[in-house]
């Protein structure tokens, strides 16, 4: 009874179509509807507030760093998300990946306070590194050995990766004379440069950017990458072709617990410098949305975690200046993910009006 | 004469170019066993189906005891009593046989009486002189169970037109005479049966009568009392093709792949190659017949390296590789067209350039040092489309484009751009049309003069005795027999593959 | 110690009733082929339509069945989200909780001016019951009796599903459309209504389980109460494998867990420590399962042919 096999992104045949645009900015539109169902209906004037979340994330210098900033973990987790989205392998799990990796940068953090600064931050990426490919371990031999589903598996442990880090912190790792649960500080040298001072914007961007050029030459450039796509698109003519499968299901996940690791790992070496117990929103639940709805393609992605920095960064100005809550984001990204796996081409009616406009 | 229970009247349904039923006409009395034969693709499943309901037909007329009729559906035939025996069991595994019986039969009623439908299970059985356990999840039941819960389902919702799609070829030769007494009970109630087969012997042990179907037209109906074997397996492979010259030049060379008692089993542990052992050289083309299901697919893939052999050897120009990869004997030269077109063979969601590289990308000039040249790759698929007269689709367009025979052109083309040292050909003119199959018996041809060794499967007797060196005749696993071409005639080799002694 | 574990046992009956409701409606999806994750979306609904309600109306068992009519809603308009668009379940129950976690937070502060608790006066709690016989039985009276009625309610659903699936041609069919969605459709089952109403009923106990914190363990609605419930209901119908029995024992187990894990606040043995487990049980007999298979399938496929 328990399922195996690996879960389709959207069942069955595609049916019908919608015009390329429409259905890349459906979701979208079904989403910030949504959001803005929900504002009118509390007496809010949706336009108003749209328009002011887009002042607060894009109207200046240090608007826009902070932006980017907020951009950059998510940048990380569609990275880490669409890395195993293409070969195949449905990894749910960059959340714990994300936890287990911010928790070893920051341990790594403050524990070598007498290293200097080049390696002891090569030592914190390289320990995120390891523990998020490590977390996504166990699924990853599940899968390719035993036939067992990574999706629950990859779900569960996110779980255990956020309790497991929150016992850590909070019976080992405390920090002494602050009342939340949090790490000390790590040591000052390890700390990421700031790009922009005044604003959250670090190094890490830079990063982000880096590993998404590498991951645009991984599929576009390399037998590796071709390997892993032909895994993913078609895994019979793959194993017919040669390739082993499970070898190539066990590298994508790694990979993607390992950028999974960097994504938290790099959100505490480059903002909040230690490690607070449970500071994640959901970057890695966001990944998701953003491989999905960037089709797993490098400027996709990118715009896709811009959307969600903006959205994200916006929605904290906004709840600051005019006290509109920030959850209002996630009704949007809720509805973002739920619509981005629809396929609205089996609308009869919509695809009729879509041939017609 | 009153009117027959079925009639079809110049039915017609097309899959793209291909005409599966080509303005079929058809009428089986009420009553009897009616048997429909023909070779692989010939359109037998495909009318069967539009029988059913599960098709529609694109022209022609269906009529039921004289009257027209338009079938919406599966359930609207059962309501009208007609059932079908898929080759394709369509059985809830994880059901238990009785669950399986009443499924979906009694819309309207939510309470699920185990005691009704375990006294009515009990009663079918009898009726069919067959005992199952009605508590087993069907998972566990033979291959022989499952089909009698398959007829004793459509029993059950009183169908009394019953067809069996090649129902034999899954079943050993005692629960094959079990079903024929099922069947003949059941016509001798009054019940029409529409009998599906490759195997002639079958239809003079059970039917009345016989209609032979030829590339998706009848060729002829007869009552059985009025022919005969011999003539009924001419009227199925048909004289009317001119097989270009093909005939092998005869140069064979030492022997590249050599299997030495080779075994394998299938899914569930029951054996489906025992001790298989026989050699194919350079510039050879060793043909394997067979009826499918016969251990043809377990020996392609024990070949390939896709599936372990359970004991044996396999030797790749001398060298033991029974334990190698598919990557490592494809290193060694070996090419495979897959019989699994949409699926092993290539992938309808890939684009034309992927399916064209998906075997080379490793190696120069596509690739060297793990960095992929795209520019190459579009090239040589340009290159490829070219040379093998590839129709409809550029090289970034995606693959479903294709029809099939231009699909499987890309096929041959990608496993034939080097001269391999062997090639494995499953099935490979199945579904393609007959200039795509021309072309691609030429290209088997000209890959042998040109030193390969071919393994050939295929069920088609023309195919086989106009390219092949030598046939070996798989048989249940088998090999019954391994004859130089020249010493095999059509019905020779029909009577082997069916399983009666040469 | 006895009294310890009475104390713990007397906690769990409450503490797992709402992971037990949902489980059982998960399991009940399951089998229909759904992997419901919007489980903790369609509590929290619930949680928070029967604090509303039950505070309208002034009666908590109106506030329970809006609840349950809430979650049913939920739920169909998530099924036919999967069955009629074709939207993965995975990620769209994942979108689905994120929405309702965020609408929650949104409306609090925005319509009610709370900030993340809402307690409306007037509102009346589900009381509770003392069972004259079960209070008798020694040792485990206070288990088995003194609960809010939906406790009761979620003990009853465990026969209430296994009757639903093996003893109506409804259950029959909507295994058979779990099983083999093809096949099903063969034997004339409408398969995508099925799940929709397997979808529905999944959420009406989720929504019901809500109403069983928000009205039952307290009388309030916060925007985190759930807690992570609807996840460990799908680790308990997935470490039940679906099956009544089973799912109902892990979801109690689980309870135990959890009123265990109160109990340890200040202990030695971390919370967290405990409240992992169900996820890791999950994972463990996931792999177990996945072993198992893979022994019974290699041992069939290397048996040598037992000569000619
Ligand atoms: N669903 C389908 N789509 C495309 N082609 C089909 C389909 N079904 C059958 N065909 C084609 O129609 C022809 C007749 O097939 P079929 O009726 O299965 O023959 P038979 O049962 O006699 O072997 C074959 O060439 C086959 O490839
Ligand atoms: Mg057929």
């Amino acid at each position: 009874m328990i399922e195996t096999a690996p879960a389709p992104l959207s069942g069955g045949p595609v049916r019908g179509r919608l015009p390329g645009a429409l259905r890349l900015l459906a979701p979208f539109l079904i989403a910030l509807g949504a959001g803005a169902v929900v504002l009118w209906a509390t007496g809010r004037d949706a336009f108003a507030v749209y328009g002011q979340l887009a002042d607060a994330a894009l109207g200046g210098g240090t608007q826009i760093a902070d932006t980017l900033a907020a951009t950059t973990p998510i940048l990380f987790t569609g990275i880490a998300t669409a890395l195993a989205f293409r070969a195949g392998a449905f990894n749910v799990g960059v959340e714990g990946s994300l936890y287990v990796g911010a928790f070893a940068a920051a341990w790594t953090g403050f524990s070598f306070p007498h290293l200097p600064g080049a390696p002891l931050l090569a030592l914190a990426a390289l320990l995120a590194a390891l523990a998020g490919a490590a977390w996504a371990l166990l699924p990853a031999l599940a899968r390719a050995w035993l036939d067992v589903s990574e999706v629950v598996t990859t779900l569960m442990l996110n779980y255990v990766a956020i309790l497991l880090t929150s016992y850590l912190v909070n019976d080992h790792f405390l920090a002494r004379g602050v009342a939340n649960s949090m790490s000390p500080m790590i040591a000052p040298q390890a700390r990421l440069p700031p790009l922009l001072p005044g604003s959250q914007l670090s190094a890490a961007l830079l990063l982000g950017l880096l590993l998404l050029a590498g991951y645009w030459f991984l599929f576009s450039r390399s037998t590796l990458g071709f390997e892993l796509r032909l895994v993913g698109l078609a895994p019979r003519l793959a194993r017919a072709s040669g390739v082993d499968l499970r070898r190539s299901l066990v590298i994508a996940m790694l990979a993607s617990g390992l950028v999974g690791g960097w994504a938290g790992g790099f959100q505490v070496l480059g903002v909040i410098h230690r490690f607070v117990d449970g500071f994640s929103p959901g970057y890695g639940f966001t990944g998701i949305a953003v491989a999905i709805l960037g089709r797993n393609h490098p400027l996709g992605i990118l715009a896709g975690a811009l959307f969600f920095g903006i959205l994200t960064s916006g929605g904290g100005m906004v709840q600051l200046v005019s006290s509109i809550p920030i959850d209002l984001v996630n009704v949007v990204q809720g509805t973002l993910m739920v619509f981005a796996v629809a396929d609205l081409g089996r609308l009869g009616w919509l695809r009729r009006w879509a041939g017609r406009a | 004469m009153s009117a027959p229970r079925i009639g079809l009247r110049g039915i017609v349904k097309r899959y793209g170019p291909i005409v599966a039923n080509d303005r079929v006409d058809l009428d089986v009395a009420a009553g009897g066993i009616h048997a429909v034969v023909g070779e692989n693709g010939a359109g037998k499943t495909t009318l069967m189906r539009i029988i059913a309901g599960l098709v529609e037909p694109d022209a022609g007329r269906y009529e039921l005891d004289g009257r027209p009729v338009r079938l919406r559906g599966p359930a609207d035939a059962i309501r009208r009593g007609i059932g079908m025996v898929h080759q394709r069991f369509q059985l809830v595994e994880e059901l238990s046989a009785l669950e399986n019986l009443v499924l979906g039969a009694t819309p309207g009623r939510l309470r699920f009486d185990r005691r009704a439908a375990r006294t009515a299970a009990r009663r079918l059985a009898e009726q069919l002189a067959a005992e199952l356990d009605w508590e087993a999840p069907v998972a566990q039941l033979s291959v022989g169970q499952r089909q009698r819960l398959e007829i004793m389902r459509l029993l059950y919702r009183r169908a009394d037109i019953l067809i069996f799609d090649e129902p034999t070829s899954v079943l050993t030769p005692g629960e094959a005479e079990l079903l024929f007494g099922i069947m003949r009970r059941l016509a001798a109630d009054g019940r029409t049966i529409l009998f599906i087969t490759h195997k002639l012997p079958e239809v003079f042990a059970v039917a009345q009568h016989v209609t032979v179907m030829r590339r998706g037209r009848v060729v002829a109906t007869s009552a059985v009392a009025d022919t005969d074997p011999r003539q009924v397996g001419r009227q199925m492979v048909g004289e009317d093709l001119t097989p270009p010259d093909l005939r092998p030049s005869g140069r064979v060379g030492r022997p590249v792949l050599a299997l030495r008692e080779v075994s394998a089993t299938g899914g569930r542990g029951e054996p489906r190659l025992r001790r298989v052992s026989f050699e194919v050289a350079e510039g050879e083309i060793v043909g394997v017949a067979g009826v499918e299901g016969n251990g043809q697919r377990e020996l392609v893939e024990v070949v390939m390296g896709l599936r372990q052999p359970a004991g044996g050897e396999i030797l790749l120009d001398g060298r033991p590789c029974g334990h190698r990869g598919v990557r490592e004997r494809r290193d060694l030269g070996v090419a495979f067209i897959s019989e699994d077109r949409d699926g092993e063979g290539a992938s309808l969601d890939a684009t034309i350039a992927d399916n064209a590289v998906a075997t080379a990308y490793r190696r120069p000039p596509l690739a060297r040092a793990g960095l992929l040249s795209p520019g190459r790759v579009r090239r040589a698929t340009e290159d490829l489309i070219r040379r093998f007269g590839v129709q409809g689709g550029r090289p970034g367009a995606p693959a479903r484009v294709l029809s099939g025979g231009n699909l499987q052109r890309l096929v041959v083309g990608r496993e034939l751009s080097r001269v391999p040292r062997l090639l494995v050909a499953a099935h490979p003119t199945r579904g393609v049309d007959l200039r795509g199959t021309v072309f691609i018996r030429q290209q088997l041809h000209r890959a042998r003069e040109a030193g390969a060794a071919i393994l050939l499967v295929s069920e088609e007797i023309v195919e086989l005795l106009e390219l092949c060196d030598r046939i070996v005749v798989l048989y249940r696993g088998r090999i019954t027999a391994d004859l130089p071409v020249a010493r095999v005639t059509a019905e020779r080799l029909g009577a082997l593959m069916a399983g009666l002694a040469a | 110690m006895p009294d310890a574990l009475q104390a713990v046992l007397a906690a769990a009956a409450p503490a797992s009733a709402s992971i037990l409701l949902a489980a059982m409606g998960g399991a009940v999806n399951r089998q229909g082929g759904i992997v419901n994750v919007g489980l903790e979306a369609k509590m929290l609904v619930g949680a928070f339509v029967a604090v509303i309600c039950g505070a309208a109306t002034s009666s908590s068992a109106l506030g329970a069945l809006a609840a349950a009519a809430a979650g049913a809603l939920v739920g169909s308009a998530f099924s036919l989200v999967v069955t009629r668009l074709g939207a993965n379940e995975i990620v769209a129950g994942l979108g689905l909780n994120l929405a309702a976690v965020g609408l929650f937070g949104y409306l609090l502060p925005v319509v009610f001016g709370v900030s993340a608790t809402l307690s409306p006066p007037g509102l009346v709690g589900l009381p509770l019951l003392r069972i004259p016989l079960l209070d008798a039985v020694p040792f485990l009276g206070p288990v088995l009796s003194g609960h809010d009625p939906l406790t009761y309610v979620s003990w009853m659903v465990v026969p209430l599903t296994w009757l639903l699936l093996y003893r109506t041609t409804w259950g029959v069919s909507l295994r058979a459309t779990g099983a083999d969605e093809e096949a099903a459709r063969a034997a004339g089952i409408r398969t995508l209504l099925l799940r929709d109403l397997s979808t529905a009923w999944a959420g009406a106990l989720a929504g019901l389980a809500g109403a069983q914190l928000s009205l039952g363990l307290v009388q309030l609605f916060n925007k985190q109460m759930t807690g992570g419930r609807g996840f460990i209901a799908l680790a308990a119908f997935y470490f039940g494998d679906a099956r009544p029995g089973l799912t109902a024992l892990a979801a109690l187990v689980f309870g135990v867990f959890e009123a265990a894990s109160f109990r340890l606040q200040g202990g030695e043995l971390a919370p967290q420590l405990v409240q992992m487990l169900p996820y890791l049980a999950v994972v463990a007999s996931l792999l177990v399962v996945g072993a198992r298979r893979r022994r019974l399938r290699r041992r069939r496929e290397l048996t040598p042919e037992p000569g000619r």
